[in-house]
């Protein structure tokens, strides 16, 4: 039997773009399509471990540092529904400490356990926090972990400049063996300007890998507590949201690009023309 | 060298720094460099790409001008209009090896293209020494200078203000931190000094003994506690847990204490609201928050001072006294506490390194105060005691035979006893002399080495630069001779035979020069005899010069400093120093030692 390439994924963007939303989303299908899911979320909020799970109380990585001075991963690891499992780093209080210190150490306690180990998960999915801040949050992008890096974007300025911005870091972590896969564009209206998006994604020497546009049924589907692609598995955004992870598993990261991230400067002034 | 051959040897070491492979261009790999050049700003690069036109590529600067990309450093532009497919790939190649280059280390490699400015007039950005060893420290790995750097003297300014400890007045220091920074930190007393900490030398601090009315011991008042952060901590912040030690400390303590809360590294890096705790404790004594790795002092232990100081006696007291400032406790303060007493001069009080508040209280009871000059204590001088308008003597600070003589006599001067030391000293220096003669007849003709940079040979001379410290005053009275090991930027040999006339070759190894050449003027007249300089360009030089040099010992502030152990010579430092006359015997045996330590010369040498 022909060996099972691990597909190492991680979804970056600005904050409140709906990274946990689509990531969460694309465990649940990875899983429902027979595959071996771990989810690693990166963000304090633990979103989107909560929506797997539907549950509240998530046990973190963070916590048992602080109750027991060390990490089991019986205790850290949740089995969600479809069968993929998460881990959450989780963090401090908001306003003191230090996050990429907590993810850090996250990573670090995978290489103690081995839980990346071979044959264990064939997708790993990472779900970091929207800005690279600091080197703690880009532990992901470190040999080892994440491969594959998408960026959502919407057509706002700010969300393309932390694309940007994310770009410049994948292009730091390349030679660890990190891709940019492409953007992922989230669409918050209808009057959004997807052709900017893909201008913008030229620029970058890389291309928009999909797009999903505004769904009332995923706002319901997270009031309820599901992903989309349980709540409705035969919507439209489902439909894209397959699209999407069929789209990532045939990326070959060798035959990808190196990202060619824009200057503040020339960024700025490029978007005064819509990136064209 | 011919033009062609620097362009060549230029060529591979560029390809050395970028990882790029340099191959004749009859068979191009993926990436090769096939022309160099630097014309100002820009190193222009010729890359021979398979199946494509050659591509002429300009590096410059990173300045957020509009570039085809950016690296970390620099900006890559290329010469031509749109590309094609196969040399898009060689740039982005070229960009991704580059990613981490700095433009400096390209332009070191790059020869001056002909016709440039540069290429007549010199270099356009002169490289500066001086300014990039003021950024060296320990662990600037990636500095360029860093192979020739011995002396870190902006460590020992960072360390100098940790060092400063408060005692009396139930003092309780907090340390916020990690328990590794109290290993690793350094301390100053007056004697021993390096980049690592030894504990059999200077045991880790156990605080004041307890007061005499035994009030603190009964109250369990510890004198110096640490936070102690876990990574746990680090990640979820550190300021509960200083909160939760200042809750613990606030029922022990009186109105009569002081805490002094000092940050560490972690905390700052973190953004622990040191200053916020600090206001919301709710103990009874008195709390202040220190922030000891600020540039310079932030004032806090000179107010502390001061006030100790303003709240003690106003009046000399009775018979003739003096207020040292800056001599550590120990073996040599003792041993010039009892000169001075000799001679009919108390002193009264002591302060800095270590601040005993109680002791402050007597500074203003003597007839002079004497401020031993330091470059870390500066700041202490200026904001506690050159306000007091007491009578000051400031001489050079108590090292070798001749400096403590020179110290005691302006000391006994200030005080009006001048005479009365000279008595003091002939006896004093009649008890040492059978011991530091037999200890210059052992120590003649033996060498001590310091690497340097050309601006930092005045600076070596210079006790205010080396810690207060008159490093090579104390060695060359001992006996020592002084080999100095002084960095040359490459230069033609028609510049080097101008600017160096008098050099002369040393026997069969590198070349030396008689003092009198540029850096002679930096070398007091006193010392010059005892000077050999010698020059080197880069590391191999370097290490050939620490192997030949004649000198047994060389200087590093680094530990264990593994270029020096290469060479198989022995390192020092100023931890080997020792102010007062028996300190200054204690000091040439130290040296000696290292001279004569036979064992890196058998296991050390490469």
């Amino acid at each position: 039997m022909a060996a099972v390439r691990v597909e190492r994924i991680v979804f970056l963007g600005k904050g409140g773009i709906g990274k946990s939303t689509i990531l969460s989303n694309l465990s649940t299908i990875y899983a429902r399509m027979g595959r071996r899911v771990l989810f690693v979320g990166c963000d304090p909020k633990r979103d989107a471990t909560m929506l797997l799970t539907s549950r509240t109380d998530i046990p973190t990585v963070v916590d048992q540092l602080v109750r027991h001075n060390e990490v089991r991963a019986e205790s850290v690891l949740l089995r969600a529904r479809s069968g993929i499992d998460c881990i959450e780093a989780g963090g401090p209080e908001p306003g003191v400490g230090c996050a990429g210190r907590g993810i850090a150490r996250m990573l670090e306690f995978f290489q103690e356990s081995d839980l990346l180990a071979k044959n264990r998960y064939d997708t790993v999915l990472f779900d970091l926090l929207g800005d690279i801040v600091c080197g703690g949050f880009a532990t992901p992008l470190r040999r080892g972990f994440g491969q594959k890096v998408f960026i959502v974007v919407s057509d706002e300025l700010m969300s393309l400049y932390a694309a940007n911005n994310i770009a410049r870091a994948v292009l730091n972590c390349a030679p660890n063996g990190v891709v940019l896969g492409g953007l992922v564009a989230n669409l918050k209206d209808a009057t959004a300007d997807e052709k900017l998006i893909g201008r913008f994604a030229r620029l970058l020497h890389t291309k928009v890998v999909g797009t999903l546009r505004r769904d009332p049924a995923l706002r319901r589907a997270e009031f309820k507590r599901l992903t989309i692609a349980e709540y409705a598995p035969r919507s439209a955004t489902t439909a894209t949201l397959r699209r999407l992870a069929q789209a990532i598993l045939k990326l070959d990261p060798r035959k990808l690009r190196v990202p060619t991230p824009l200057d503040d400067r020339t960024f700025y002034e490029l978007s005064r023309r819509g990136f064209a | 060298m011919t033009a062609t051959e620097r362009r060549a040897t230029a060529r591979g070491r560029l390809a050395s720094a970028a990882g790029v492979r340099n191959t004749p261009a009859r068979t191009p790999p993926a990436l090769a460099v096939t022309a160099l050049g630097r014309d100002g700003d820009t190193v222009r690069l010729t890359l021979a790409v398979p199946g494509a036109q050659d591509l002429v590529v300009l590096v410059a600067p990173r300045d957020g001008s509009p570039a085809w990309g950016v690296t970390r450093h620099l900006a890559l532009r290329y010469e031509g209009a749109a590309l094609a497919p196969a040399q898009e790939r060689a740039l982005r190649l070229l960009a991704l090896r580059l990613r981490d280059v700095p433009f400096r280390t390209l332009a070191d490699n790059a020869p001056d293209a002909p016709g440039s400015a540069s290429s007549s007039t010199g270099p356009d950005v002169p490289f500066d020494p001086e300014t990039a060893q003021d950024v060296v420290t320990v662990d600037t790995w990636g500095n360029p200078d860093r192979w020739r750097t011995f002396l870190f003297r902006r460590e020992f300014q960072r360390n100098a203000s940790s060092a400063i400890r408060l005692a009396g007045r139930n003092v309780v220091e907090v340390s916020h931190g990690e328990s590794e920074c109290e290993y690793a930190t350094p301390r100053i007393d007056g004697r021993t000094m390096s980049l690592y900490n030894y504990p059999w030398v200077r045991p880790l601090e156990e605080g004041p003994r307890p007061a005499s009315d035994g009030s603190r011991e009964a109250r369990r008042l510890p004198s110096h506690v640490l936070t102690d952060l876990r990574d746990a901590h680090i990640i979820t912040g550190g300021t509960a847990r200083l909160e939760a030690v200042l809750d613990a400390l606030a029922p022990r303590t009186t109105r009569d204490d002081l805490v002094l809360v000092k940050s560490t590294c972690v905390p700052r890096v973190i953004g622990d609201d040191m200053e916020g705790a600090v206001a919301r404790w709710r103990g009874l004594g008195e709390i202040r928050y220190d922030d000891v790795f600020a540039t310079e002092p932030t004032g806090v232990v000179s107010e502390l001072m001061a006030r100790a100081i303003a709240s003690g006696a106003r009046k000399r007291s009775k018979g003739v006294g003096a207020s040292l400032a800056g001599l550590a406790a120990g073996r040599p303060f003792e041993e010039l506490v009892g000169l001075l007493r000799d001679a009919g001069i108390a002193v009264r009080s002591a302060l800095l390194p270590d601040v005993d508040l109680r002791v402050a209280a007597a500074w203003r009871t003597s007839t002079v105060q004497v401020l031993v000059p330091n470059p870390y204590f500066r700041k202490y001088y200026e904001q506690v005691f050159a306000p007091l308008g007491m009578a000051t003597a400031t001489p050079p600070a108590p090292y070798g035979v001749a400096g403590t003589r020179t110290w005691l006599e302006a000391v006994a001067r200030a005080c009006g006893r001048f005479s009365a030391m000279r008595r003091a000293w002939r006896a004093a220096e009649a008890r040492i002399a059978p011991a530091l003669a037999r200890l210059r007849r052992e120590i003649a003709g033996l060498r001590l080495g310091f690497v340097v940079g050309p601006g930092e040979v005045a600076a070596l001379f210079d006790p205010l630069e080396m810690a207060g410290v008159p490093a090579l005053d104390v060695a060359v009275e001992l006996g020592f001779g002084i080999d100095l090991l002084v960095f040359e930027e490459p230069v033609t040999a028609a510049d080097r035979s101008a600017r160096f006339p008098a050099r002369r070759a040393a026997r069969g190894g590198p070349q030396a020069e008689a003092c009198g050449s540029d850096v002679g003027p930096s070398i007091p007249p006193q010392l010059a005899g005892a000077v050999a300089v010698y020059r080197f360009g880069d590391r191999a030089a370097l290490d050939a010069l620490l192997r030949s040099a004649p000198c047994a010992a060389i200087y590093s502030d680094l530990y264990a400093d593994e270029r020096v152990l290469a060479a198989g010579k022995a390192p020092f430092s100023l931890q080997l120093f020792e102010p007062g006359l028996e300190g200054a015997l204690r000091t040439g045996e130290r040296l000696l030692g290292a001279c004569r330590l036979p064992f890196f010369r058998k296991y050390g040498g490469t």
